[in-house]
């Protein structure tokens, strides 16, 4: 009877969409990749989308590049048709912050597979997305619907030895997702350093 | 080279003497342990503390660290020495455009609680954490910590540094009390007081202990009247249900004083169950325990009582059903406030608590047995201990109703846990009259069946005619109550016994919050059986369900550690961990999850195999 009162109150309160909601329309977004290439949301449909935000001196995005855990699930899902671009959305003088050639540069170092490293200068489409920290993970479904944004996975320390014994939510949305499934964990908070605005 | 000489040996004597660990220097931090004392007894509790020095202008965090970072962690390495979680200082808020971060800067320790016994003190762990500035660092190191064992314990100036830090967490309070309300984008958290002058206050934030909730970085709009503080606070963006409650840190400010934090939570259901609602509820709750099997035999008095009532006068009925109703009402009243009272002097007491002395049970078991054997006609008592019997004198039976009044509502209370477990746990938080009122209707819900049977006799007259069937329906009864004396015998055996003898029963695990937490930190999912001797409802589930080799086997299966906080006799600290469910009574059934920030799960009073296996879905 007390749950009833609880669930009348929240049937009672509408729900009004905000920037990257899950069950709802992704932000589109306008950006230049690293060879100066502009990239939209709408270049992708029909395809699964993943957006990943980076930042090459955060530690936590060096701990899942350095033991190469980033790099394998990008080659495995690019391999399957799906998606996968690199947002970086630090700003000038700030740590992180890409030229074309820097991110070329890394991109090389570190074997990065990506289908594209986007420069979010303006830091437009970070915060249509309301990014909060490197790394931070959305999916996004062929119909353009975000289904799933939170952490890489459920184990918020910079360790790299904590890997294998972490569940990786994307993994387990994208795996989902291609099945034809629904999301189970949809959204989970993102861990990391704060992304440099 | 004088001067470091003398560092040298300064540093090597504070080294001999003072119970610290090495002092580790990492990235923009120094990192150690401390302890209060210099050395201990062979058997004693005391504190240590876990003391990092931030260089100026980085930070770390706190258990829920805002948008970004995360809270530091330590690892202990084997050992036999009990010690809790920690206790979290309250944080600062640092902005850092468009984030925010919960945490602390300069200096933090955090206070852990040490309960020891043994002939030497070791302690070594890994201490693991993430400073910030704008930039983050990762940072660990090894701690070892050796304080040594003698006759006396001699405690260390450490112990101020490790009070005040103590100090800074957040009090405990029942004062303030916190409604929530929301619609999609905010919070409204309203708190209010009736001992503190909350409008005094010029700051107030709040820290949530969830950090999904809230958008961190946005503002807390204030506003006070009163004795109330209203906040609000705008909601996560990728929050996408509305929370059932809300708990957290309530900080608040005023100028030349220092800060002052709360504990606060809310349960949706507190704002939402108003006064009205909360008694109809009791009424309700009332009317179903005459169902309960342990007011039954209670009931079979009852029966005999008004059969032999169809030869009485339509008043006198009546008059009967009142000083049963009057006996109900009268032992509710006493039972809650006695309750209130022993709660507002510190014990930490549930309902259902007279259960658990075992003075109460023995009396409780010679009077039982004394009405079967007065059931069985070994001899006759009639109306002066439980109005039955067919000789009852027309002007006395009145005392026999009351009391039979209270008998039931003595042996009843304990399984009012299953309908009005939340309710009562609710009723308890409210003010004193308020929450006697809501067990007064409680008794009345018990009682008013016979109340409105004694005013329709014509009811009861369609009863049987008393004759000899009523001496074989009286042999009959005895049954129950030689059944309830065989239950009470058996929780009597279980509260008299050595608690060596019931912690360790199979594969369950005795209660202990220190376990709790080191297994919820290593991420084990824990189940936890709220139970007692005397309750019905636990013995029931932990026969049909929990103790099944089915169920068993799926608990192994997924890894689950079987805890059990045994109720039967008075243990503050299960009181307290009840408490934290809003419960004050068992069953209750927790089930921790393997992450251990999610809310864990709550299952339902009366189990099933598959509300059990349903549950372990979702590790």
């Amino acid at each position: 009877m007390i749950k009833l009162s609880a669930l009348l109150l929240s049937l009672f309160m509408a729900t009004v969409s905000f920037a990257a909601k899950v069950g709802e329309k992704a932000p589109d977004f306008k950006v230049s990749d690293m060879n100066g290439k502009t990239v939209q949301l709408a270049d992708f449909k029909g395809k699964f989308v993943v957006l990943e935000w980076m930042n090459e001196g955060c530690p936590f995005v060096k701990k899942h590049y350095e033991s190469n855990n980033m790099q394998k699930l990008q080659k495995e899902y690019t391999g399957k048709n799906v998606a996968w671009l690199t947002v970086a959305s630090s700003q000038k003088g700030k740590q992180g912050h890409w030229t074309p050639e820097q991110a070329q540069t890394k991109a090389k170092e570190w074997n990065m597979a990506p289908t594209a490293i986007l420069l979010d200068e303006g830091a437009k489409m970070g915060k249509a997305y309301g990014a909060k920290v490197t790394p931070h993970m959305f999916v996004i479904n062929p119909e353009g619907v975000l289904v799933y944004n939170g952490a890489i996975d459920d184990n918020d320390s910079s360790d790299a030895a904590d890997i294998p014994k972490s569940t990786n939510y994307v993994d387990l949305a994208l795996k989902e997702s291609l099945a034809g499934k629904p999301v189970k964990v949809s959204t989970s908070k993102p861990y990391g350093c704060g992304v440099k605005f | 080279m004088k001067l470091s000489v003398i560092v040298l040996i300064l540093f090597c004597t504070m080294n001999l003497f003072a119970a610290e660990s090495e002092m580790q220097r990492r990235d923009h931090v120094i990192v150690s342990l401390i302890a209060d004392h210099d050395q201990i007894s062979s058997n004693q509790d005391f504190k240590v503390g876990l003391k990092f020095i931030i260089e100026k202008g980085w930070h770390i965090y706190w258990k829920n660290p805002g948008d970004s970072g995360t809270a530091p962690k330590i690892k202990w390495e084997q050992s036999k020495v009990q010690i809790s979680s920690f206790s979290w200082p309250t944080p600062h808020i640092f902005h850092i455009e468009p984030l925010a971060n919960y945490g602390y800067e300069k200096e933090v320790i955090f206070p852990m609680e040490v309960k020891f016994s043994g002939n030497n003190f070791q302690l070594a762990g890994e201490a693991s954490w993430l400073v910030c500035k704008i930039e983050c660092i990762p940072g660990k190191a090894q701690l070892k910590l050796t304080i040594p064992v003698g006759e006396e314990e001699i405690s260390f100036s450490d112990s101020k540094e490790i009070e005040k830090y103590l100090s800074l967490k957040a009090i405990a309070t029942n004062d303030i009390k916190l409604s929530l309300d929301q619609d999609a984008s905010t919070f409204k958290l309203k708190f209010s007081s009736e001992d503190m002058d909350l409008k005094s206050f010029e700051k107030a934030y709040f820290f949530p202990n969830d950090g999904t909730y809230i958008a961190h970085a946005a503002p807390q709009e204030m506003s006070t009247d009163k004795n109330h503080i209203e906040l609000t606070i705008k909601k996560s963006d990728s929050l996408t249900e509305n929370p059932e409650f809300i708990d957290g840190v309530l900080a608040l400010e005023k100028k030349g004083e220092p800060r002052l934090s709360f504990e606060v939570s809310s349960e949706a259901k507190g704002a939402g169950l108003s006064l009205w609602m909360a008694l109809a509820f009791a009424f309700l709750g009332g009317l179903i325990l005459n169902l309960m099997p342990c007011v039954f035999p209670v009931i079979s008095i009852k029966i005999l009582g008004f059969v032999d009532s169809s030869q009485k006068t339509n008043t006198e009925i009546s008059n009967h059903g009142w000083a049963y109703t009057a006996g109900v009402l009268l032992s509710f009243l006493i039972l809650s406030g006695a309750l209130l009272i022993l709660r507002s002097l510190g014990q930490s007491l549930g309902w259902g608590f007279q259960l658990q002395s075992p003075y109460f049970v023995i009396f409780m078991m010679v009077l039982f047995f004394l009405i079967a054997l007065n059931l069985w006609g070994v001899f006759e008592i009639g109306e002066n201990l439980a109005g039955v019997g067919n000789k009852v004198s027309r002007q006395k039976g009145y005392g026999g109703s009351f009391f039979t009044g209270i008998l039931a509502t003595l042996v009843a209370t304990p399984c009012t846990a299953p309908f009005m477990g939340s309710a009562l746990g609710f009723a308890i938080t409210l003010p004193p009259i308020q929450s006697v009122f809501i067990f007064l209707m409680l008794g009345f819900g018990m009682a008013v069946p016979y109340l409105i049977l004694s005013y329709f006799p014509s009811w009861i007259r369609k009863l049987p005619k008393p004759g000899p069937w009523m001496i074989t329906f009286k042999k009959i009864l005895a049954i129950p109550m030689l059944l309830t004396v065989v239950w009470l015998g058996w929780v009597l055996s279980l509260q008299l016994q050595s608690p060596e003898n019931i912690k360790n029963e199979g594969a369950w695990i005795s209660y202990s919050e220190t376990e709790l937490q080191k297994l919820r930190d290593e991420g084990a999912p824990v189940f936890v059986d709220f139970t007692a001797a005397w309750c019905i409802t636990c013995q029931v589930n932990k026969k049909v369900v929990l103790n099944t080799d089915k169920i068993q086997l799926a608990f192994k299966e997924a890894g689950v550690v079987l805890m059990k906080a045994d109720w039967t006799n008075q243990d503050p600290v299960i009181t307290k961990a009840l408490a934290a469910f809003d419960r004050n009574s068992v069953p209750l059934y927790i089930l921790y999850t393997k992450n251990k920030d999610d809310k864990p799960l709550v299952l339902p009073e009366i189990l099933t195999d598959d509300i059990v296996l349903n549950s372990l879905k979702k590790l």
